[in-house]
């Protein structure tokens, strides 16, 4: 999902990038020509029409009724929302998922850039540590999941066994409601810190050299250099990354799924994830899709407050 | 050209029209043909011919065994064909909905306990009662115990296809060690705790308990054993905060939190009780008899089966899949037929020859179950069958997955010490009569 999710930003970065030369001759444009682009278009526009359109629209429709799949939907009107403000489950799989996505996303921003700013310096070996920091991103989340629930297993995981070495007492990492959130965190920071890894890498590599020769010269520190010249110019990396990072924690879901299933005693469960078991494990595709519309509707909000405050911090934008 | 865009355009719209189109009339054909199926009377026998679909999750483990069920009853019935589609467990009920609701349903499905009934509430499922009156098909067959699977609502069906029940397995060579006399019929929980205690040992006094004297079964059990339940006697609400239940649930939580007799959840995290009692960390261990062909490989102690201990009184479970055929089945005669066949004698003879449950049959358990294990550990197999006199099918109710969703993780939090059983089940009785009123 949250491939998606970035795919769809990045092309609308793209599009609205558009060569000057196109917009110049778009009043002349060969229509025939046009044609076949729009032709070979189609597959593409088919898939998304049908495949996504048309689902979530019919979504919307299913959030009004009460449908197992095997009976007839039933209308109920705006019951489903209604249901959704008195249901116990539903307020924690919010908090769950706000909790997440307010440690994980500043968290990932911090992380990445720092290894951003480590890998964007000239030491041996740069090739193969951009792609070691990478790999995660490409990997599948199953076999991401597998191997961190070994590393975080109470008794003979790695790294309580670290713990131990150095004094510390062993965490029941994924086995107690309090530590199983921030395993999951730390999870997810370390499975998507390479995507934004690269953005704020061809971020940086686009600081022109002269401003830090500028700077030098009028005695500016590294920390000056940073504050003064390099944070300021990479924030419209750090400003897409952060409405990406939330979307995507938004809709969290694949590490719970195969690390906690939800437990224990629910701390992990995020809306995602509640969203699946009510649609798919108890059959209720009405209520599932009214929580599906409720999260986008926050998500939305999200990212149109955060479209808004741009201006205040953005550099180009204000 | 603008033109030629919008008649484009307008394609596509009937195009996503017709796609999500197709969803709908599906879905209501099903709803119109069960209702007018469950006013509809059987007709009188006749020779059953045609094809038939029979979809089936049985025998996973065995791939041929289902196949070799359906060549015998094609060579008893020439004039029914079965075409055949193994499903995993996994898929096998997401898979079946897509088809109920696409007007593809197959004849003959197997069915797992908890979905029979979900099935059969939404009326996709067609009630066997007259075809067995009509064939005077005989039910006293099977194990009476067996037979609830089957059943929704007063209602018959499924017929069972297989089953399991639960019996306690010990390993002799730590009896021995600790001079505990073998379990049997007598242990009840002082028992348990008593014993328990004497087979629970941290042999080399760093701390870490190396051989535990049991572990839980599945936690509804102890409610049956204590004579309580989940749900009052109509399932309109959560029983849960009865007087006996509590006491039951606090045993069962005080088995590794006060008697400490009993892996804990994080100590099972780190290695499952399986694996316990297979590597010797284990004394007793209630489990089916999907254990038996594992632990017959076990080499580096004996082990033999028991009954399960007792509370206010014995009780364990039985788990098992029914066979049922869809409300929607286009030759329920010939299903019929087949059901007959595959989940009567014949049939279970055949599964039960490839050994991995039980037949629901009483004339091939008792025979060919028992004879399976011949020569083989554990001497008492016969066990598996004495305890049906006491055993429990799983809770049954449609809604029953959202219901132990809703259960499970109070339990959890009391099981890791961090809210008392009261609160547990405070806490769970408001989510399960939240969902019993109307969710």
């Amino acid at each position: 999902m949250q491939g998606i999710a970035r795919g769809v930003v990045v092309q609308l970065v793209q599009q609205t990038q558009m060569p000057e030369s196109v917009i110049e001759r778009r009043g002349r444009v060969n229509w025939r020509e046009a044609a076949w682009g729009y032709f070979f278009i189609l597959p593409g526009i088919l898939g998304v029409l049908i495949f996504t359109f048309a689902p979530v629209f019919t979504a919307l429709g299913i959030s009004f009724t009460n449908w197992s799949i095997l009976a007839r939907p039933e209308w109920v009107g705006i019951d489903n929302y209604v249901r959704m403000a008195t249901d116990p489950v539903f307020a924690k799989v919010m908090r769950n998922t706000f909790y997440y996505t307010i440690v994980s996303v500043p968290l990932n921003l911090v992380v990445s850039l720092f290894f951003a700013i480590i890998l964007n310096q000239k030491i041996r070996g740069l090739a193969f540590f951009r792609t070691a920091y990478f790999l995660p991103v490409i990997s599948a989340s199953v076999a991401v999941s597998m191997v961190w629930m070994w590393l975080l297993d109470s008794n003979f995981g790695l790294i309580n066994l670290g713990l131990v070495r150095i004094g510390l007492s062993p965490v029941p990492w994924l086995s107690s409601p309090v530590t199983a959130m921030p395993a999951i965190i730390i999870v997810s920071v370390w499975r998507s810190m390479g995507w934004n890894m690269i953005i704020f890498l061809a971020a940086l590599q686009d600081v022109p050299e002269d401003l830090y020769a500028a700077g030098k010269i009028d005695g500016a520190g590294n920390w000056q250099l940073f504050r003064n010249i390099t944070f300021p110019l990479i924030t419209p990396a750090i400003f897409f990354t952060t409405i990406t990072g939330f979307i995507g924690s938004f809709q969290g879901f694949d590490l719970v799924y195969n690390m906690t299933q939800g437990g224990p005693a629910r701390a992990t469960s995020v809306v995602g994830y509640y969203i699946w078991e009510t649609a798919f494990k108890y059959s209720k595709m009405g209520y599932g899709s009214a929580m599906a519309y409720v999260l986008f509707g926050i998500i939305l909000v999200i990212t149109l407050v955060q479209w808004r405050v741009r201006r205040r911090w953005v550099f180009g934008e204000e | 050209m603008r033109q030629r865009v919008m008649r484009l355009f307008g394609v596509l719209a009937i195009l996503v029209v017709v796609a999500s189109g197709c969803v709908a009339p599906a879905a209501t054909t099903t709803q119109e043909s069960a209702s007018t199926d469950a006013a509809a009377s059987v007709a009188p026998a006749g020779e059953a011919s045609g094809t038939i679909k029979v979809m089936s999750f049985l025998a996973a483990d065995t791939p041929e065994v289902e196949p070799s069920i359906i060549a015998a009853f094609e060579e008893a019935h020439p004039g029914i064909t079965v075409e055949f589609e193994p499903v995993p467990f996994g898929e096998f009920f997401t898979k079946l909905k897509t088809l109920i609701a696409g007007g593809e349903a197959p004849d003959v499905v197997s069915l797992n306990i908890e979905n029979l009934a979900a099935f059969a509430a939404l009326g996709a499922l067609e009630d066997l009662g007259p075809y067995i009156e009509r064939d005077n098909f005989d039910m006293s067959q099977y194990y009476e115990s067996t037979l609830g699977m089957g059943q929704y609502d007063g209602k018959q069906y499924g017929l069972p296809a297989s089953f399991s029940t639960v019996a306690l397995f010990y390993n002799k060579n730590m009896f021995d060690e600790a001079g505990v006399a073998y379990p049997d019929e007598t242990w009840d929980w002082a028992k348990l705790q008593e014993e328990g205690a004497k087979l629970t040992q941290d042999k080399d006094g760093d701390g870490i308990i190396d051989q535990f004297g049991t572990a839980t079964a599945w936690w509804p059990v102890y409610l049956y054993a204590n004579n309580a339940d989940i749900f009052n006697a109509d399932k309109t609400a959560c029983a849960l905060t009865e007087p006996a239940a509590v006491e039951a649930l606090q045993k069962y939580v005080d088995l590794s939190l006060v008697d400490k007799i009993a892996p804990t959840s994080s100590d099972l995290k780190t290695q499952s009780d399986w694996d316990m009692f297979m590597g010797g960390r284990l004394a007793t261990y209630p489990v089916g008899p999907w254990a038996l062909a594992p632990f017959r490989g076990i080499e580096g102690f004996a082990w033999d089966v028991a009954d399960m201990p007792a509370m206010a009184r014995q009780a364990t479970f039985l788990f098992g899949n029914p066979m049922a055929i869809t409300s929607d089945a286009k030759n329920k005669d010939a299903a019929w037929e087949y059901m007959k066949f595959a989940a009567g004698e014949p049939g279970q003879r055949i599964r039960q020859a490839a050994g991995f449950e039980i037949a629901p049959v009483k004339a091939v358990a008792e025979t060919e179950f028992v004879a399976s294990g011949a020569g083989l550990p554990p001497e008492h197999i016969q066990k598996f069958l004495d305890v049906t006199s006491y055993a429990f099918l799983p809770p049954l109710h449609p809604q029953w997955q959202e219901i132990h969703d809703t259960i499970w993780p109070e339990l959890e939090l009391a099981l890791l010490g961090e809210q008392s059983v009261e609160d547990a089940v405070n806490n769970a009785c408001t989510g399960v009569d939240a969902i019993l009123g109307g969710g």
